[in-house]
């Protein structure tokens, strides 16, 4: 078991990534699942906040509004190249989420991309509480 | 799913029996030294759960160089009754029309050897690679439109290459049935300035030559000789469909509860394939592949102009015909023989390869009499294979075989194992010339992170369902 301060973890996939998260809350999880994914496509610590967007998502289910989450970040990174550094649930139900990201957007000069994450699966994927804490696996198509 | 156990049935081919909701068994194509380190993921798993898809006909299968995917193992084939069958994203993924082209040159090894960096640095330059990588080619959505529907056609229409290079593309560059309809804003916005663009991770364009030959005939057909150099591009239809395939798996979760379908893992979502969820996937589906014909058809252009340059010769002193090109993530309807019956089945085919024999309809005339020729990329420093199509394709494995090496290594595993090292100035002392838009591509791809691809298409050819013809070796490469 991690320890409280473990925001996420590594797996071991042969031919991709993936990623266990953990939180104290259900928000706490998802912002740690968001930088859990932006520290496999860059260094976070070279992104300054420059910039504030507004997200809002609805799913079906947990798991895939967790999915849901990370595809619409990796998205606007891909196709507005905006590197989000900071990420803040404002509200979330089961199947509903309005957040907020700032960042920048990729400098080349500035910023190293290690990947690109072709997309977000449901391949093992979970979501659950587990002794008060929550912890999800998400695993990425690279 | 109880503990996973093999019968075997020949020494090249295990079976998993059929057992709780799987509707046919699995089969893996692998030689025992090959079957230790297959079961030592959830490989076998996946394409026992392949197995539980409605309208799955005679197999589950898989091929040598199986491995851990996500929902559809990599390097699994399995083919569906087009009427009472499903579709599924996860059958095909991500990367839809992810493929291999592979190009001869009228030059040889000693000719360009010397000048591999400036030709490698040229190709660089061209070509882009890498994270969201932007081509030269900036279309409007009304002409990706286009491109969606012609495929390679669209991009010889606008100068990208000849008419000659059509014939020698699975399918001619062209799939029919595309709906740009059934495609989102979304996909149509990654895909927009990706046409011409490599992408990252595994993709690659690599410049080598034909180090061994091993069906003379064969080689002579495909006007393959020793130590003439070749050219294979591998990449496929980038973020557009990428796009088009998470776009469809949301849609396919919500149809497995409407179809009343029950899954083992919930990537292999789907829909039956005559419902409108499935033909809406085939339609977007088809885009993409004809997205990814297309961008393989324009960075080929690219590749010619960039050998001119560095070299200096024209492009008809320099050759680069193109010999075939494949896909290996695609779901296509074709007619094969079920028990001696002719039947039409939607193949999926992910990390797999068609592989059709020796007079088969659907490839080049000219290759008529050896079969379809089948491009197996290796890693970057050991070497490629091409293949042609046998009978056993046509009888056991709906007309396919493998498409590469699969990892042996986890990339972040690769990445451990290449810290402190410097991956290009070691290929380099091997006398091969790597440029890679990132160092952590390089480090993810050291060849020792892959299988030997030699075991893999030795294994397909115990098996009689494909037939080496040569060996490429690399000298250079440009990579994401």
């Amino acid at each position: 078991m991690p320890d409280d301060k473990t925001k996420f973890s590594h797996i071991e996939h042969t031919a991709d990534v993936g990623i266990k998260i953990f939180g104290a809350t259900r928000t706490a999880l998802f912002e740690n699942a968001a930088e859990g994914l932006f520290d496999i496509i860059t260094n976070l610590k070279q992104v300054r906040i420059r910039e504030t967007r507004r997200i809002a998502l609805v799913a079906g289910d947990g798991e895939e509004l967790l999915v849901r989450w990370l595809s619409e970040l990796n998205y606007i990174f891909l196709t507005e190249m905006f590197l989000p550094r900071r990420f803040h649930v404002l509200t979330m139900s089961e199947t509903e989420m309005t957040a907020e990201i700032s960042g920048e957007h990729l400098n080349p000069a500035q910023h190293v991309v290690h990947t690109e994450v072709k997309a977000v699966t449901y391949h093992g994927l979970y979501l659950r509480r587990e002794s008060g804490a929550w912890q999800a696996q998400v695993i990425f198509d690279l | 799913m109880p503990e996973i156990k093999f019968n075997k049935i020949q020494s090249y081919l295990w079976e998993i029996p059929k057992q709780g909701g799987m509707r046919v068994p699995a089969r893996i194509y692998a030689t025992e030294k090959m079957m230790g380190a297959i079961q030592s993921d959830n490989a076998p798993v996946q394409a026992a759960n392949v197995a539980h898809l409605p309208g799955i006909v005679k197999y589950s299968l898989a091929m040598p160089d199986i491995h851990w995917g996500y929902g559809f193992p990599i390097g699994g084939v399995a083919a569906f009754d087009a009427e009472a069958g499903v579709i599924s994203p996860g059958g095909v993924g991500y990367d839809i029309n992810c493929g291999v082209r592979l190009m001869a040159s009228k030059l040889t090894r000693a000719e360009i050897q010397p000048r591999m960096k400036s030709l490698v640095a040229s190709l660089f330059r061209s070509v882009p690679t890498g994270v969201g990588a932007q081509g030269e080619l900036r279309v409007s959505s009304k002409v990706e439109k286009r491109a969606l529907l012609g495929g390679a056609k669209w991009a010889v229409q606008e100068g990208y290459g000849s008419e000659e290079d059509l014939e020698y593309i699975e399918e001619n560059g062209c799939v029919a049935g595309a709906e740009t309809a059934a495609v989102s804003e979304r996909a149509l916005e990654r895909g927009k300035n990706q046409l011409g663009t490599l992408g990252s991770g595994n993709h690659f364009l690599e410049v080598g030559y034909v180090s061994e030959i091993y069906d003379a005939e064969a080689a002579r057909a495909l006007g393959l000789q020793l130590e003439q150099v070749t050219v294979i591009i591998h990449c496929g239809s980038r973020g557009f469909g990428h796009q088009v395939c998470d776009d469809y798996i949301s849609v396919m979760n919500r149809a497995v509860q409407k179809y009343d379908i029950s899954l083992p893992d919930r990537q292999l979502c789907c829909a039956p394939i005559k419902s409108p969820e499935g033909r809406q996937y085939l339609g977007a589906m088809r885009c993409a592949v004809n997205f990814a014909f297309a961008n393989r058809q324009v960075i080929a252009s690219w590749t010619r102009d960039a050998f001119a340059s560095a070299l200096n010769m024209s492009k008809n002193e320099i050759g680069l015909r193109l010999i075939y090109e494949v896909a290996h993530n695609i779901a296509k309807m074709e007619t094969h023989l079920v028990d001696g019956k002719k039947m039409r089945l939607c193949v999926h085919r992910k990390g797999a390869t068609r592989a059709y024999a020796p007079g088969s309809h659907g490839i080049p005339a000219a290759y008529a009499a050896v079969g379809q020729p089948v491009l197996i990329p290796g890693d970057m420093g050991r070497y490629s294979y091409v293949l042609v199509g046998a009978q056993g394709a046509m009888t056991d494995t709906f007309g396919s075989t493998c498409h590469g090496a699969g990892r042996a290594m986890s990339r972040h595993k690769a990445k451990k194992v290449a810290r402190n090292r410097f991956i290009a100035q070691e290929l380099a002392a091997q006398g091969i010339v790597v440029q890679a838009s990132s160092r952590r591509t390089l480090d993810e791809e050291i060849p020792e992170a892959y299988k030997d691809v030699s075991t893999v298409v030795d294994a397909c050819q115990m098996a009689g369902i494909s037939k080496k013809v040569a060996q490429l070796k690399p000298l250079g490469c440009i990579k994401g």
